[in-house]
């Protein structure tokens, strides 16, 4: 059943036919998604719940690289469940999954930003769900991105999605080949040479981290990761497909050099420890990053226990300790530092002029725990 | 074939890993870490401590795990602190895996009679090293 209104002409009129003649489930919207099929959302009628049916190109002789059949194999909290799995004949196949209410990581970044902490109990359900694509599956991702995480609003757990380019490690050593899925993504040794081993995944989480922590990462912009001279040369190509081969050359080579994660991006108020760990993860040599996601977990776990909790907003910067002592800090005009604090939620905030004007010593006053 | 041997000190663990090839060659990877609980009384704490064990275990994949076992009985300086048993409880609580627990006198009278073809990487690590030297030899 499909709610009137809804244009789905781009579907293929099976797929049209099928949705319409389902009784199960109400059908309220349609995405196209190019190469990555058609989705819709519905509500199942008689359960209740919100689920999500994805239709791809697909054949009767289903093979284990299929997402939805590695899906089909995975329980875990952090990776996507799939609820039924069915060949459409001629050329479709559908998998049913619950919908996420949240919707997408790369949303939660965009619409309010994370606090410190969200941004590393994120990266926590991620590695957890890491380790059983890792270690009971010997598969490895390939395409972990922050429009590749769901998040629960509920709370905000992540959940793993988009297992279209998942591939299966033989052995621990032995690479795979890249996906081209996500470019800005990729790490050095894919882009060098086509290959893809376990600690690229943790490459990949890395940038998830560093974008939710506030590092510069161009996504919708990449022409910004150019310097003068790249944009001058930018600048004076005329024909757009000529232009974005010239950007798409300067990116690779920026990922060739292992530049184009910048640990001294993240903010200024960030301990010293988040670079370190933003470096390991996303070191040049696979071979020096985390060997698997639980040493990568260990470490942050320590920020969590560590660090105090750092909230931007438009006004301020809060910094909030786990005893509920909280600070905020922020500039006038004039650019003067004020810095307050309270030792609860309950308490009115206060001024504090021990920083002397630096912002520098603001910082390093509210970190204190 | 790989092992992996546990010393519990008061709220630290210590891991070693030990890997057989498959010409009997023995040698200790990377994965070898410590983890520890600042505050056993943080439930949080405990909890991640249980999720990085488990992350390791699974990303390990070891044939064989053990604890040095403590003697809970011990008395004054012989005591064991509790909180290492927290923690041995949060390791046993594995379930992909059966989690052993084995007597520094059982690893010691198997050393006297058998030399060790490697030593630990770290001193802090012998114990755990000991343990697992055990395992992948039995």
């Amino acid at each position: 059943m499909i709610v009137e209104g809804i244009n789905d002409d781009i579907a293929s009129d099976s797929v049209k036919k099928f949705v319409r003649e389902n009784r199960d489930i109400l059908i309220y919207e349609f995405v196209n998604r190019g190469n990555n099929g058609d989705v819709y959302f519905g509500k199942r009628v008689k359960l209740g719940d919100e689920v999500v049916l994805k239709f791809y190109f697909s054949n009767d002789n289903y093979d284990d690289k299929e997402e939805a059949v590695i899906l089909n194999q995975i329980d875990h909290p952090n990776i996507l469940k799939i609820y039924d799995l069915k060949f459409f004949p001629p050329f479709f196949a559908y998998f049913l999954s619950p919908k996420i209410k949240g919707g997408d990581l790369q949303n939660v970044i965009d619409s309010n930003g994370v606090s410190t902490r969200t941004a590393l109990k994120i990266i926590e359900g991620i590695l957890m769900g890491l380790t059983e694509f890792h270690s009971k599956h010997q598969l490895v991702h390939r395409d972990l991105k922050p429009g590749n995480i769901l998040i629960s609003s509920d709370n905000l757990t992540p959940i793993i999605a988009d297992l279209g380019a998942v591939k299966k490690i033989k052995n621990a050593n032995d690479p795979v080949t890249a996906s081209k899925s996500t470019f800005l993504y990729l790490p050095p040794e894919s882009v060098i040479k086509n290959e893809y081993y376990y600690e690229s995944d943790i490459y990949q989480v890395g940038i998830i981290l560093f974008q939710m922590l506030g590092g510069s990462f161009h996504l919708e912009n990449p022409s910004m990761w150019c310097n003068k001279k790249e944009k001058k040369e930018l600048d004076q190509i005329c024909i757009p497909s000529k232009k974005q081969e010239k950007l798409d050359e300067i990116i690779t080579n920026k990922i060739r050099s292992g530049k184009l994660i910048d640990s001294s991006t993240l903010p200024a108020h960030l301990d010293q420890n988040f670079k370190k760990v933003i470096n390991k993860a996303t070191n040049f040599h696979y071979e020096k990053r985390y060997s698997n996601p639980s040493l990568f977990l260990k470490d942050i776990h320590k920020l969590l226990r560590s660090q105090p909790d750092y909230n931007v907003t438009e006004d301020f910067l809060y910094i909030s300790h786990q005893s509920g002592k909280e600070f905020r800090i922020s500039k006038t005009p004039k650019m003067d530092v004020i810095m307050e604090k309270r030792a609860d939620k309950k308490k009115e905030w206060r001024k504090d002029n021990t920083h002397e004007g630096s912002i520098t010593k603001a910082y390093e006053i509210a970190k204190k725990m | 074939m790989k092992t992996i041997g546990i010393q519990i000190k008061s709220n630290e663990i210590i891991l070693v890993v030990l890997l057989k090839d498959e010409n009997g060659s023995i040698t200790q990877t990377k994965e070898s870490s410590k983890f520890k609980v600042d505050d056993h009384n943080q439930q949080e704490q405990i909890k991640q401590f249980r999720n990085q064990v488990n992350s390791f275990f699974d990303s390990v994949g070891a044939d064989k795990i053990a604890i040095v076992a403590r003697n809970a009985k011990g008395k004054g300086l012989m005591s064991p602190s509790p909180v290492s048993f927290k923690l041995e409880g949060v390791i046993q609580l594995y379930e992909k895996t059966q989690i052993e627990l084995v007597s520094k006198k059982t690893i010691d009278a198997y050393l006297k009679k058998n030399e060790k073809e490697i030593t630990a990487e770290k001193i802090l690590q012998n114990d755990s090293f000991d343990l697992a030297y055990y395992l992948i030899k039995n």
